[in-house]
C-alpha cells in the first residue's frame, strides 16, 4: 500500500505538536503522585516531564518529602528554591521562596525561625499580591508572636503582627491570621473584647466548614458570655447547634442558652 | 509396553482431572476466582474478639445483596501484631481500602496524613443510605451519637474529619443482681442509688452483709486497669468546676495540650482543695476494693465478679456481652451515681451533672487514599453507619452502634451513652504516656490503709512538672510530625491548579490544608512558648 510522503510528515510533525502536551500531563501526574505522598512514582512520572522550572519546583519538593529526611539534603533543596525563586516573576518563584522558608520554620532538624521570616518577607516585598507569599506572612506573623525574640513583650508582638495584617488581602488567608490574632490574644490574656474584635472580623469573612467552624463558632458563643455580650452570645450558640445536633458539647450550649434567655428576660441590658 | 503406555495414559488423566478439579475450584470459590469480577472492598480492623467480626460480616452480607458487583472482604489482624501490619502495608502500597486506626496507637501518629484521605465535606452531606430514616437529609456527621467529637478532637488534620466509627463504649456499673437482692434484702425502701452519697450507703450494707455472713463479698471488683477508669471518671466528674475555670479559650473542653500548658503555667496542681477533695473521693472508692488491686488485671476482676465476690464491677460495655451471657446471676447494667451539691466531700465544688459514660463513639475506620477502590470503599463505608447497618452490627455483635436511630436490645440501654450533662474534659489523672506513668506509679500512696491524700500529694508533685513538660513535648512533636508532609500535598494541590485543568476540588484542599496547618502551627507555638517560659 502507498502512503503519500506528505501525509507521513504531516502525522509526524503532529506528534511533535503532542509532545509537550504529553510533558505537561507527566507533570500533571507527577503532582497528583505527590499529592497522594507516592513520591517514587511521582520522581518516574517527573522522569517523562519536559524542562520546566515547574518541573525544577516539583523535584525540589519531591526531594525534600524523601524520606528518611537529612538536613544534608534539605540544604541541596533549599539551593534550588534559592535559584528558582530569584530571577523570575512568577508563580513559581513565589512558591520557592515560600518553600525556603518552610524549611527553615518546619523541616530541618533545628528550626532557624530568623532565616524563615527572612524568605517569608522576601516573597511577601517581591511578590505582595502573590498566594504564596501571603500564606507567608500568616507565617511570619505566627513567628513573630511566638518565636522570634522579642524583648518588648506580648503587647509588641500583637502590634507587630495588628501592622502585618493588611497586607494580607487573600480573605481565607486574612480570615485564618485574624483567628491566629483572637487565639492569640486569649494566650496572652488582653482584654476578652479585644479578642472578640479579631474573632468577629473572621467571621465575617467566613469560609470555615465542618468541625472548625463548630468549635469557632462555640468559641466565639462562649467568649460574648463571658463578656456579657448576651444576645451575641445566644446567636452564636444558636447557630453552634443549628450545626451539632450531636457533639457532646451540645449539652452545655444548650444549659448556657437556658441561661442567656434567663438573664434577658431579667431585663439584663446586655447587646 | 502396553502396559506403560497405558500406565501412563492413566497418569495423565489423573493429572488432567487433578487439574480441572483445581480450576473449578479457583473459577468457582465464593473468595476470589478468575470469574470473580467484582470489585473488591477490604476493610482491615484488630477487633478480632467475639461480636465485632460477626457484626460486620452481617453488614457485609447485606451490602452485598444491595451491591452484587461489590464485594467485601474482612481482614482480621490481631492487635499486637497491627501497627506494624499496616505501616508495612500502607509503605508497600498493599494496604485495605478502609482501615482501623487509632490516635494512641504509639510510633505512628505520622500515619493518618500520608495514608489516608480526609472524609469532612462527605459528612456533611447526608449518608444516601439513611434515605427513608429518620436520619433522612441529615448531614452525615450528625447521624452519629456523638458527631464524631473524638475524631475531631484527635483529628492530625485541625478542622478536617478523617474517619468514621462503628460503635459506642461507655463504663457502667455491671451489678450481681441476686448479690444485690441478698445484700439488701427485702428492704421495701430501697432503690438503686442515684447519687454517689446514696452508693455510700449501699457500700456500708455490703461491708455489712460481709462482716455478718462471712463471705468474701466487696462492693467493687477490683483490678488496676478497672479502678483506673472508674477513678478517672469519677475525677472528671467532680472537677468540672476546675475544667471550666481552666478554659479560657471558650471551647467548652479541655485538649490535652491545654491541660499541660495550665499546669506548667501554674493555673492547677493538685494542692488546689478542689484536687484533694476529689482525690479523697477517690481513696473512698478504691476501698471498697480488694487489697492489692494494682496488682490486679482485668480478667482477675471479672473472675471475682462471676464468682460472686464483687457487687459491682467497674468496666467497659465492650464486656456487657460475654458477662451477661457467662454470668449464672442476673447481671443488670447501671450507670455511675455522681456526687452532688450536697455531697459531704466535693459538694461545695459541685458544678453540674457530668454526661456519663462519656457517649463517644469508637472503632474509627479511615479510608485509604491510594485505595484501589476508593469510591466502592466510600460506598461501603456511607452503608456500614447507616441505620441499617448499624441495626445489624449491634444485633449480630452485641456491641452498640455508632448510629443514631438504631434500637438498642432492652438488656443494653442502660448501657447507652447518654449527654445529660457537662461535658468539659478532664486529663486529672494523665494527659499522656508520662503522666499516666507517674500518677498509677504513685498510686499505691492513695489507696490502702496507709494511704492518704497528702501523701500521694507529696510524692506525686514534684514529679508531675517534668512528666506534664516531656508530655507536652510529646504532643508538639506529633503535630511537628504531622505537620510537615503536608508541605508537599500543599505544594501538589496549588501547582495542579497551574498545570493541570484548574479544579475547584484543589483550591478546596489546599486551602483546607493551609487553615489546618495554620491552626496545628498556632498549637505548637503555644506549647514551646510555654515550654521555654517555663524551663528551670
Amino acid at each position: 500500500m502507498f502512503i503519500p510522503r506528505s501525509y507521513i510528515i504531516v502525522v509526524l510533525l503532529s506528534c511533535l505538536t503532542a509532545l509537550p502536551a504529553v510533558a505537561d500531563s507527566n507533570l500533571a501526574e507527577a503532582w497528583r503522585k505527590v499529592a497522594g505522598h507516592l513520591y517514587t512514582e511521582a520522581g518516574l512520572a517527573l522522569r517523562g516531564a519536559g524542562e520546566s522550572r515547574e518541573r525544577e519546583l516539583a523535584g525540589a519538593v519531591m526531594l525534600a518529602a524523601q524520606q528518611p529526611t537529612t538536613d544534608e539534603r534539605l540544604r541541596e533543596v533549599e539551593r534550588r528554591l534559592q535559584a528558582l525563586g530569584e530571577p523570575a516573576d512568577d508563580a513559581v518563584s513565589a512558591a520557592a521562596l515560600y518553600l525556603a522558608g518552610r524549611l527553615h520554620q518546619v523541616h530541618f532538624s533545628r528550626a532557624d525561625y530568623a532565616q524563615a521570616a527572612r524568605y517569608f518577607e522576601r516573597a511577601a516585598s517581591r511578590f505582595p499580591s502573590s498566594h504564596w507569599a501571603q500564606l507567608g506572612l500568616v507565617k511570619l506573623a505566627m513567628l513573630q508572636l511566638y518565636m522570634l525574640p522579642e524583648p518588648g513583650g506580648p503587647k509588641v508582638r500583637l502590634a507587630k503582627t495588628d501592622a502585618l495584617l493588611p497586607r494580607v488581602t487573600i480573605p481565607q488567608l486574612r480570615r485564618d491570621l485574624l483567628i491566629v490574632l483572637g487565639r492569640t490574644r486569649i494566650f496572652y490574656e488582653q482584654p476578652l473584647d479585644e479578642v472578640l474584635q479579631d474573632l468577629l472580623a473572621a467571621d465575617a469573612i467566613g469560609g470555615l466548614t465542618g468541625p472548625a467552624l463548630g468549635e469557632f463558632l462555640l468559641q466565639i458563643a462562649e467568649l460574648s458570655l463571658r463578656a456579657d455580650h448576651l444576645r451575641q452570645s445566644r446567636d452564636y450558640f444558636t447557630r453552634y447547634l443549628e450545626l451539632n445536633t450531636a457533639d457532646p458539647r451540645a449539652y452545655t450550649a444548650n444549659e448556657r442558652l437556658k441561661q442567656i434567655e434567663a438573664r434577658l428576660a431579667a431585663g439584663e441590658n446586655a447587646s | 509396553m502396553k502396559a506403560g503406555w497405558t500406565r501412563g495414559r492413566v497418569a495423565l488423566l489423573v493429572a488432567l482431572a487433578g487439574y480441572a478439579c483445581l480450576a473449578w475450584w479457583m473459577f468457582t470459590r465464593k473468595t476470589g476466582g478468575l470469574t470473580d469480577s467484582r470489585t473488591t472492598v477490604r476493610i482491615a480492623h484488630w477487633q478480632i474478639e467475639l461480636g465485632p467480626p460477626d457484626g460486620l460480616e452481617a453488614v457485609i452480607k447485606r451490602y452485598e445483596e444491595l451491591n452484587p458487583d461489590i464485594r467485601v472482604e474482612q481482614v482480621l489482624v490481631p492487635g499486637r501484631i497491627y501497627a506494624q501490619w499496616l505501616r508495612t502495608n500502607l509503605v508497600g502500597g498493599t494496604g485495605a481500602d478502609i482501615i482501623e486506626y487509632g490516635h494512641f496507637l504509639a510510633g505512628m501518629q505520622d500515619v493518618p496524613i500520608r495514608f489516608f484521605e480526609p472524609i469532612t465535606d462527605l459528612l456533611n452531606e447526608p449518608n444516601p443510605y439513611n434515605r427513608g430514616t429518620p436520619l433522612d437529609g441529615v448531614p452525615w456527621r450528625n447521624t452519629f451519637l456523638d458527631g464524631l467529637f473524638n475524631e475531631q478532637i484527635y483529628s492530625p488534620e485541625i478542622g478536617q474529619i478523617y474517619s468514621v466509627t462503628l460503635c459506642q463504649v461507655t463504663m457502667r456499673f455491671f451489678c450481681n443482681e441476686d448479690l444485690l437482692r441478698e445484700i439488701v434484702g427485702d428492704d421495701p425502701d430501697f432503690r438503686f442509688p442515684q447519687t454517689f452519697d446514696e452508693l455510700r450507703g449501699l457500700f456500708a450494707r455490703t461491708q455489712e452483709f460481709a462482716a455478718r455472713t462471712g463471705r468474701p463479698v466487696r462492693s467493687l471488683a477490683g483490678a488496676k486497669l478497672n479502678a483506673e477508669w472508674l477513678l478517672d471518671f469519677m475525677l472528671t466528674s467532680s472537677l468540672l468546676a476546675v475544667s471550666a475555670e481552666m478554659d479560657r479559650e471558650g471551647q467548652l473542653t479541655r485538649y490535652q495540650r491545654n491541660v499541660q500548658m495550665d499546669y506548667l503555667r501554674g493555673r492547677w496542681n493538685y494542692q488546689r482543695p478542689e484536687l484533694k477533695a476529689a482525690l479523697e473521693l477517690v481513696r473512698e472508692i478504691t476501698h471498697e476494693m480488694r487489697p492489692g488491686f494494682i496488682q490486679l488485671q482485668r480478667d482477675d476482676a471479672v473472675r471475682e465478679f462471676m464468682n460472686g465476690h464483687a457487687l459491682f464491677v467497674a468496666t467497659g460495655t465492650w464486656d456487657a456481652t460475654s458477662l451477661i451471657r457467662l454470668a449464672d446471676f442476673p447481671v443488670s447494667i447501671r450507670r455511675f451515681p455522681q456526687p452532688d451539691a450536697a455531697d459531704p466531700l466535693v459538694g461545695d465544688f459541685h458544678y453540674g451533672r457530668a454526661a456519663d459514660g462519656s457517649g463517644l463513639t469508637a472503632m474509627a475506620m479511615y479510608l485509604n487514599k491510594n485505595g484501589r477502590n476508593k469510591e466502592a470503599a466510600i460506598d461501603f463505608m456511607r452503608f456500614m453507619t447507616s441505620v441499617e447497618a448499624g441495626q445489624l452490627f449491634m444485633d449480630h455483635s452485641g456491641w452498640i452502634s455508632s448510629v443514631r436511630e438504631t434500637k438498642l436490645p432492652e438488656y443494653l440501654e442502660p448501657a447507652l451513652g447518654l449527654v445529660n450533662g457537662y461535658t468539659l474534659g478532664g486529663g486529672y489523672m494523665r494527659t499522656g504516656a508520662n503522666t499516666a506513668h507517674v500518677f498509677i506509679q504513685n498510686m499505691y500512696r492513695l489507696v490502702g490503709p496507709q494511704g492518704s491524700v497528702e501523701n500521694f500529694i507529696n510524692a506525686l508533685e514534684p514529679a508531675m512538672t517534668a512528666a506534664q513538660r516531656a508530655d507536652l513535648q510529646t504532643d508538639v512533636r506529633n503535630l511537628n510530625n504531622a505537620l510537615r508532609p503536608q508541605d508537599a500535598e500543599v505544594m501538589a494541590a496549588r501547582a495542579l491548579n497551574r498545570v493541570a485543568t484548574p479544579s475547584a476540588a484543589n483550591d478546596h484542599r489546599g486551602e483546607s490544608l493551609e487553615t489546618s496547618q495554620t491552626f496545628s502551627e498556632l498549637n505548637i507555638y503555644q506549647g514551646l512558648t510555654v515550654l521555654a517560659e517555663t524551663m528551670r
